[in-house]
């Protein structure tokens, strides 16, 4: 009984797997990164992450700042208060992929999320 | 003959109508009805006094409903005044960041040199970090935008970061 329940729960860890280390390059023209939050986490270096902080103040307004570095120690960020953007960046957990583009003057040209059962 | 030229006349007192109707409601403006004055035979004809006298009292019927409806109540008027004097009030208040945006607060000065030196010497440390964290929520938006891109292009530009983690607390 205690077997079955064993395999049971290892057949449903054996769904499909992001392994989206931290990324960073550009993309017409712009700063980008990019990476999957759990095998960012899990990653034998112990020099890469990523994420976004959300900046809220007593005006009402709230200002987010995304920055990922990867396992070589190549930083890039963004900042906004883009209400989009923050949504996205509220909506990140565990679960979540993160994309973010950086345009020219360190504003956030485009902040994207996907939170999804291969990000786990 | 006198149907016809009555019927006429209707025409003209209804166009009329709809184009005193489509001008007092705000509707796309429509050309006067001129074209019935290019009406043809029974347009010309002369109608007699007493017609004429019939079609007068439609028309001053017509357009003392259309002024009746077009008049604006009392309830109305007081609105609009409300309404007035509510954008023009609007207009010369400033809005309060617009009026701290005319001139940089000390905070954001203090700020914005915070970065220069910290991209003067190449690195920002988690002590820069600290001190410009602590001033950005005395700023205004426009400032503190201002102040995170500044920090945003330095970094990515290849300033170096003393840390792991945010650019800001």
């Amino acid at each position: 009984m205690l077997g079955a329940s064993l395999l049971a729960t290892g057949v449903a860890l054996a769904g499909s797997s992001s392994n989206q280390q931290v990324v960073v390059g550009t993309t017409g023209g712009l700063l980008y990164a990019k990476g999957t939050f759990r095998p960012v986490r899990n990653s034998a270096d112990s020099t890469q992450y990523i994420g976004c902080s959300i900046y809220a103040y007593d005006s009402g307004s709230r200002s987010i700042a995304c920055y990922a570095t990867d396992a070589v120690g190549n930083y890039r960020n963004c900042s906004t208060s883009d209400p989009g953007m923050v949504q996205v960046a509220a909506s990140l957990n565990p679960a979540s992929y993160l994309y973010f583009v950086v345009n020219a003057d360190g504003s956030c040209n485009r902040v994207i999320s996907v939170n999804a059962s291969y990000n786990l | 003959m006198k149907t016809a030229l009555a019927c006429a006349l209707c025409a003209l007192v209804g166009a009329g109508g709809a184009w005193w109707f489509a001008s007092s409601t705000g509707a796309p403006k429509v050309d006067p009805p001129v074209a019935v004055r290019d009406a043809p035979a029974p347009a010309r004809t002369v109608p007699t006094p007493t017609e004429v006298a019939v079609l007068r009292g439609i028309m001053r019927e017509e357009l003392a409903a259309a002024l009746k409806e077009q008049a604006p109540s009392p309830m109305s008027a007081a609105s609009a005044s409300a309404a007035l004097a509510a954008a023009a009030a609007s207009a010369q208040a400033p809005d309060p960041d617009e009026e701290r945006n005319l001139e940089p607060s000390p905070v954001f000065v203090q700020a914005q040199a915070q970065v220069q030196a910290s991209i003067a010497k190449g690195k920002w440390t988690e002590q820069d970090r600290e001190q410009v964290s602590g001033e950005l929520g005395r700023m205004t938006q426009k400032e503190r935008d201002e102040v995170m891109r500044s920090v945003s292009r330095a970094l990515n530009a290849g300033m170096r970061v003393d840390f792991a983690g945010p650019p800001f607390l």
